[in-house]
Order: C-alpha cells, then structure tokens, then sequence
C-alpha cells in the first residue's frame, strides 16, 4: 500500500515557461511537505530528464514558446511506453482540458492556481501513480519468481538424469567385479565371504534396478522418451512378458497362465511389454509358493483390458490409488524384503497414461489382486478425423507434440505468441493448444477469421486473464494434466467446436 | 577360443577378461577404442569379438563397419554389449550380421556360456 511518507518523497517535475509560476507552484508544494521537486523552464528537455529521473509526477503548462505541452506529451507517452503517463497539465483556457485528457494526461489544474486544488489533485495523483509502479514492479517480480522456478525444474531434471547415468557406470563395474567373487573365478571362497559376496550383490542389484527406475520415471514425465507406437498383436506381448518373467516365476514356485488371443492393440510394444511384466512380477513376489498367477485379456471394440490377478494377500481399500504413487507400497518392509523399487506401478501408470489409457487395481484383502489397464485397439479412438493440424505454442510443447501426433493429428509446434500469429495467418488450423495465458488470446479473438477456432489453455481459472475467462471458446485444463486428458479435450474442443465448459480438474463449471 | 574385448570402459574390460578366461577357459585380446580393436582384430584374428556400441570417437556401429570392410574380419562374429536397449534397436542391430546382442550389466558367471551359444549359433544356424 501507498503511504503518505512515500507520496511526499515522490519525485516531482515542474515545466512552465514563467519563472514566477515555476516559483509559486515550488513554494506551495514544499510547503505542503513535498521534498523532491525539480524544475525546467525549457519544455525542450523534459523528455531527456524524465528519462533519466522517472517522475512520478510532472505538472505541465501547455502553452509555451518553440515546444507546447501536448508535444511534450508525445514524447513523455514514447518513455512510459503505454504505461500510466504521469501528467498533470495547467492551463488556462478551458478547451484544452479535454484535449489535454484526451493526449493522455491524467489531470488538470485551472489557471488561475488555487492552492486546495493543486493540492489535492497532486496528492491524488501520486498516488495513483505509486499504486501503478508498485503493481508494475509486483508484476515484475513475480514474473522473476516464476522463471526461477522454471529453470530450477529444468536444472533439477536435468540433475536427475546426469545422477543417475554417473551412477549407473561405476555400479556396474562393482556389480560385475561381486558377480566375479562370487563365481569362484578369482578364487575358492569360505562359506562366510560367500554369504557377504551375496548381500553385496544382491543390494548392488537393487540399487541398479532403482537408478534404472528413477531415470525411467523422470524420462517418462519429462517426455523424453518417445512412444514408438504401431499395431502390435496382443499375443505377442503376452508371449514377450511371460518369457522374460519365466526365470523369475519360476524361482518362487509360481505360474503364470495366459489366454490364447488374436486381438491387436495401438501402443509401443515394449513399454506395454514393460507394464505388464512389471504387473505379472508383483503378482509373483506376492503369490504363495505352488500359486497361480492368470492373465485375462478383455476384448472391447475400441479398448484392450490386460487383467494380471493374484491369490496374494491383497491391498487394503486405503491404499489402492496411493500404490501407483511413487516409493508407495503396502508396506514398508515391502521394498527390503519381496525386492523391487517402490516406483513400478508408478512407472506403469504414466506409461498407460501416455498410451491414452487407464490403470486400476481391484482386490480383497487376503484373497489377491487383481491389477488391469487398457490401451485403445486403434490410433483413431482419440482423434476425430480432422484435416488441419493443431498449433501448439509455449515453452513445454515438446511434451505434448507426441501425445497429440500418435493420437493421429498433425502438429505444428512455435515457441513463441509472434510464431504462433505466423503461422495462424497463412495456416487454417484445428485448434490452438496454449501453455500459458497470453495476449495471443485476444488477438485471435479479434480476427474473423479465427473467431471460432478453439483454444486450449492450461491454468488455473484463478489465474487467468480476462480475456482468457471472458472468452467462451477457451478451454482451460489444469497445469498438470495427463495424456488422456488432454486428447480428450481436443476431442471435445473439435467435435463441439464452440466449447461451453471451463475445465478446471475434476470441477467442471458450466458456462453459458 | 580367442576372445577380442572393445570397450573404453577398463573396469568392464578387466570383468569380462576374467570372466571369459577364468570361467569360460578363453584367450582374451582387450581394445581400448574401436581404432585399436580393428588394429588388433586384423593381427589377432579372434573367434569373436564383444563390441561396446558406446564408446568416444569410434562408436559400436562404426567399428562394426569398419571390421566388416576388412577381408581378415569380414565374417568374424561379433557380439554387441549394450546398455538397456529397445526390442527394435536390439532387432535392428541383429539384422546388421551380428551374432547377437549381450544387455550390460552382464553377469560374469553366465557370460562365457551366453558367447559361446551365440558363436555356436552363428556357425551352424
């Protein structure tokens, strides 16, 4: 807030031609308490010294020799650069004052000067301008703040993947120098180093399988692995996870039966390989030894439902949506004692989610689990048949570019609003996909010819511009959203073409 | 059997020679660098040589390359180390006329056996 210390300490500028006006306007100022007054006399350099000063405050007479008040005012409007203009004028002839208002000054004083008025009209002034420069430098700063904040996540990001890669070389080398003492290679071991050997190496394992999660976790979310996705036969995937799982089920005395099935479905093959020997491992550890573990395969016209179903002991109601959280498992000796990361089902989750689908578990407690996801049977489930491509704009539109093409759009992607304009007046495009809020909105708004085209926004309605809200074709989604989601959205933005709902998480607000 | 080892990693060279001889009863040549490892295949003429795709300068695919252009390793197998690799990659890479692809980490106690089926494999299909 504004106090009255600061608008006394506020910088003033005094430009009159008649010293003797100079003069008296000083003198009732400094003694109303004003303490930072300055004065010209040659209207020619006010610009230069607003310039170099910044007032917060000029009063200025209009008529004078060689430069009037309104050219002074051109030039003042070129340094605020559309900002508030800090102007009072003083004039005496009352056809001016409109004009003088409509140049841009924000007030006026009448000639001749009366001493309450000046008063008054300057108080009120400055602090209107102080609100204005506080506002501005809050702007600012938050937008320092926020551009921070981005970098750290990209530095941390990268950090994460830098870590692990240099973790991984030098464990690899200890994990195969154990393996060798264990192996009696480089010579007989007792009993005893042989127990030691293990542990060693049973835990460098753990911490391979770890930093290999980690990073896989952090490529996923980031986008930096791209999905290869193409028409694969369920029954090949079956086949690829059931034989890399063969070794493992049968040291705990486990099966694992699976349908014959002749189905296919739109994904990339080894992550789904992935998803589901990542499933059928679980349901391993956890089974009782001699147990069976059952693979179900659901067929829909449009989806493919895997269901990995064990008899072990189950997940509590309470934990069934926090286990596909990261380092989040049933309990916490879990990780020690039955092996694993704690970031599986994790991982498994953003994979479906990146295949469009969805991911869940069923169970009783004591009587098993029953895990399933489902991965669409083709790349035309989530895309309409659209001719033009979708333009995405801002700064993380890599991360979307891929979910929107393998869902069989066309995409072209520019970092910038002034691309995105380029693009939009030579290009007919299906939608606009914007990371961020921006003045692109009203632009497109204005031109009639792309009056209808849907705009996709992520934020916060609470954040949000007025023109962004005001605007019934914008769709807004949440800043974190995920793949399903949004293709979804697009669906929804390109079938209803006027959109007529605010999306916001799971609040949907109805809009006229 | 006479093993040749390309990787620029010594530690993972050192575990593999041990490895291969200790257990697998193998002579073992070691190259430092792709330059050096078809230097030494063309001297050597190894059964098989174990190629590491990543490495500075002279990469796996390059090396590779460069063995197959030389009448004295022409036909030589070879085996791919590779850290987790995609299906396809691995598809791909087998399709170049390699006798197969070993995932790292490999295990030290299953790596002789693993050169010797792929070599097997390779000589009589």
């Amino acid at each position: 807030m504004v106090n009255s210390a600061d608008i006394l300490n506020a910088r003033i500028l005094i430009v009159d031609d008649q010293e003797v006006n100079v003069l008296l306007l000083e003198r009732m100022l400094r003694g109303a308490g004003y303490a930072c007054i300055a004065s010209t006399m040659d209207p020619h350099e006010v610009c230069e010294l607003h310039r170099k000063n910044c007032y917060d405050l000029i009063l200025l007479d209009l008529q004078m020799p060689g430069m009037d008040g309104f050219q002074v005012m051109e030039g003042l409007k070129e340094i605020e650069n559309g900002g508030y203009l800090p102007v009072l004028v003083i004039t005496a002839q009352p056809g001016h004052k409109l004009r003088a208002l409509q140049a841009g000054a924000k007030d006026f004083i009448s000639k001749p000067i009366d001493l309450a008025e000046v008063l008054t009209r300057v108080y009120n002034m400055l602090e209107v301008r102080l609100l204005h420069m506080e506002t501005k430098n809050n702007r600012n700063v938050l937008k320092q703040t926020v551009e921070r904040l981005e970098e750290v996540e990209r530095l941390k990001q990268g950090f994460l993947s830098t870590v692990s890669h240099e973790l991984r070389t030098p464990l690899t080398s200890i994990r195969g120098s154990l393996g060798l003492l264990a192996s009696g290679a480089v010579g007989a071991l007792s009993d005893e180093v042989v127990e030691v050997v293990a542990i060693a190496e049973r835990n460098a394992v753990r911490l391979m399988a770890l930093i290999n999660d980690i990073l896989d976790l952090e490529r996923l979310e980031t986008g930096k692995i791209e999905l290869q996705f193409a028409q694969v036969p369920v029954e090949s995937i079956l086949r690829r996870a059931i034989e890399s799982l063969a070794t493992f089920g049968q040291q705990h005395g486990v099966t694992v039966e699976a349908p014959e099935v002749s189905s296919m479905i739109w994904a990339d093959a080894d992550r789904i390989v992935q998803v589901l020997v990542n499933l059928l491992s679980n349901a391993v550890k956890f089974s009782p030894p001699g147990g069976v573990v059952t693979i179900g395969v659901g067929l829909r016209e449009s989806w493919v439902e895997f269901r990995v179903t064990d008899r072990g002991r189950g997940v509590p109601l309470a934990l069934r949506r926090a286990i596909f959280e990261r380092f989040r498992q049933v309990e916490t000796s879990d990780a020690r004692e039955r092996g694993g990361t704690g970031l599986g089902l994790a991982i498994c989750k953003s994979i479906v989610e990146q295949h469009g689908g969805t991911i869940g578990v069923e169970s009783e407690e004591g009587g098993g689990s029953s895990f399933w996801f489902r991965v669409a049977t083709s790349s035309r489930l989530f895309a309409p048949r659209v001719e033009q491509p979708i333009l995405v704009c801002g700064d993380r539109r890599g991360l979307f570019e891929e979910v929107i093409r393998q869902a069989g759009y066309t995409v072209i992607t520019v970092p910038t609003d002034d691309a995105a304009w380029e693009v939009l007046q030579r290009t007919r495009v299906a939608a606009v996909l914007m990371i961020s809020d921006s003045e692109l909105i009203a632009r497109i708004r204005k031109d009639p010819a792309l009056e209808r085209v849907p705009v996709i926004l992520f934020g916060s309605p609470h954040a949000l511009s007025p023109e962004a809200l005001s605007d019934s074709l914008v769709l807004i989604l949440p800043q974190r959203v995920d793949s399903r989601e949004l293709l979804v959205t697009i669906r929804d933005s390109l079938e209803r073409g006027r959109v007529a709902a605010l999306m916001c998480g799971a609040e949907t607000v109805a809009r006229s | 059997m006479k093993v040749l080892i390309i990787d620029d990693d010594a530690d993972i060279r050192s575990i593999a020679r041990l490895s291969l001889s200790r257990l697998g009863g193998m002579d073992v040549i070691e190259a430092a660098s792709g330059a050096e490892g078809v230097r030494k295949a063309q001297d050597e003429k190894p059964d098989v040589i174990l190629l590491d795709i990543m490495m500075p300068a002279m990469d796996g695919s390059e090396t590779l390359a460069a063995l197959r252009s030389q009448p004295a390793t022409a036909t030589t197998p070879v085996i791919l180390l590779t850290a987790k690799a995609r299906w396809a990659e691995v598809e791909r890479m087998t399709a170049l006329g390699v006798a197969g692809v070993l995932i790292k980490p490999f295990d030290p106690r299953t790596l002789p056996g693993d050169v010797r089926a792929l070599v097997e494999s390779q000589l009589n299909p």
